[in-house]
């Protein structure tokens, strides 16, 4: 940018703020007067403009991530009603990109259609968090971890268990040792690993975890302690507020 | 299977419908694969085709307004052979003996423009999903308008003007990395068009 003399870097920087729209009028009539004869110029805005695009566009997101669905996952297993919810904040989306739980949806409709049980129909429609694997594509760095989401995606939880449980320490591993504890119907155990993940309080599983203990508590039939948990969960700023708020008025 | 007309599948694109899509994908997608396969094309590639078409006809029926005037599954089939032409034609394989499984209609041109855009877009947000958990937030929730004063609140930030100083860090860490990705100089960047051409053109 001669006219206003500046490095790449202030000149990108100078971009941002034009599409920020944070320019004030000089510095507005100097950039558009660059803009209309520097082609780098223009090319640096279109290309930081299309990016802010796709991050603003959440519907291209969501239609991307539901063909990558498709492309990948099993077509028994593609709980399609739910997923849409489960991605319909983005932002969220980057935190549940580790661990979608895909129940969340259906889960008061279900719960509306009586006469079935509370356990049978969440037991029926309960999805395990899909794997980091089947998110991110792989599972880099942790061989250990690697094998047990090998497991986990084969749905030998019992496998998958052990490996995860001998990473202990990380809290991935916890998560995940919680999701294949339900699957063996260990409730219990279940609940201590969610809560190690909740206690925790500094990992992108928290409110993941908040989530399946009241589910768990539902699965087992401690009413009272669903009703607490889901009510944390309403009074909080989760994801999964408005859904736990449903969930109250059924249980009751 | 329930079933559709070419409106409602149009408007379940629009609107992201799981079953709608699950309906396209099961009773469209097999003539897709065995078009490409007929032609040079693996399965593979008629997933990728197939999503590319999708994405294509998204952004046209949300962005132009699209009206589908032929039948949904002859609108889809023409769709992913014109891009599966265009992919013919990179891998420079010949074409002239084309095997067809099924009539197709003249697609108009604006289809390549928009599959050039959907591979940038997803080049884009391969990326954006690679950055930290933070980086990602703080870039949605600026450019959801949220108040830098609610950001910094939400993520826990100490000040409005850090909100912004993270903000230009996480943007350039992102601009940074899709210009060093092989990929990116192999699409069709944007046009290099100055303000004055695109008023006149």
């Amino acid at each position: 940018m001669n006219g206003l003399n500046l490095d790449k870097m202030d000149t990108y920087k100078y971009i941002e703020d034009y599409i920020d729209g944070d320019l004030n009028k000089n510095e507005l009539e100097s950039l558009l007067d660059e803009l209309n004869n520097d082609k780098t110029m223009v090319e640096e805005l279109n290309l930081r403009s299309e990016i802010n695009n796709v991050i603003h566009d959440t519907g291209f997101s969501e239609l991307k991530y539901i063909l990558d669905q498709q492309k990948s996952t099993d077509r028994q297993s593609y709980a399609s009603h739910s997923i849409r919810r489960d991605i319909m904040k983005t932002w969220h989306m980057a935190a549940a990109s580790f661990a979608l739980v895909i129940v969340a949806g259906g889960l008061w409709y279900i719960l509306s259609n009586k006469p079935y049980t509370t356990e049978i129909l969440v037991g029926r429609y309960y999805k395990p968090a899909q794997s980091i694997g089947q998110v991110r594509g792989q599972v880099s760095g942790n061989e250990t971890l690697a094998k047990a989401f090998n497991f986990y995606k084969q749905n030998d939880y019992h496998s998958a268990l052990e490996y995860f449980s001998s990473l202990d320490n990380q809290i991935t591993s916890k998560f995940y040792s919680g999701i294949c504890l339900i699957e063996l119907k260990k409730y219990d155990d279940a609940i201590d690993s969610f809560k190690a993940v909740v206690d925790d309080n500094d990992n992108l599983y928290v409110e993941q975890s908040d989530w399946y203990l009241g589910l768990i508590y539902l699965m087992n039939n401690q009413k009272k302690d669903a009703i607490e948990q889901f009510n944390k969960i309403s009074n909080s700023d989760s994801y999964y507020a408005d859904q736990a708020k449903e969930i109250i008025k059924y249980i009751r | 299977m329930q079933e559709y007309t070419t409106l409602e599948i149009s408007d379940g694109i629009k609107e992201r419908d799981s079953s709608v899509l699950n309906f396209i994908y099961e009773k469209y997608f097999y003539q897709i694969k065995a078009f490409i396969k007929k032609n040079s094309g693996t399965d593979e590639d008629a997933q990728d085709v197939y999503q590319d078409a999708i994405l294509v006809i998204y952004q046209k029926l949300t962005r132009e307004n699209l009206k589908i005037d032929s039948s949904f599954n002859t609108y889809l089939y023409s769709v992913c052979r014109f891009i599966w032409l265009k992919k013919l034609d990179k891998r420079k394989i010949e074409k002239s003996f084309l095997v067809d499984s099924k009539k197709f209609i003249n697609i108009d041109g604006g289809i390549e423009d928009w599959h050039e855009l959907n591979e940038r877009y997803q080049l884009y947000q391969e990326h954006f999903k690679k950055l930290s958990f933070n980086c990602q937030k703080i870039l949605e929730l600026f450019l959801a308008k949220i108040p830098l004063k609610e950001i910094a609140r939400i993520l826990g930030l100490k000040s409005e003007v850090y909100v912004k100083k993270r903000k230009h860090i996480c943007k350039e860490k992102l601009v940074e990395n899709i210009k060093k990705d092989p990929k990116f100089k192999s699409l069709n960047i944007i046009e290099h068009k100055t303000v004055n051409e695109r008023f006149k053109s």
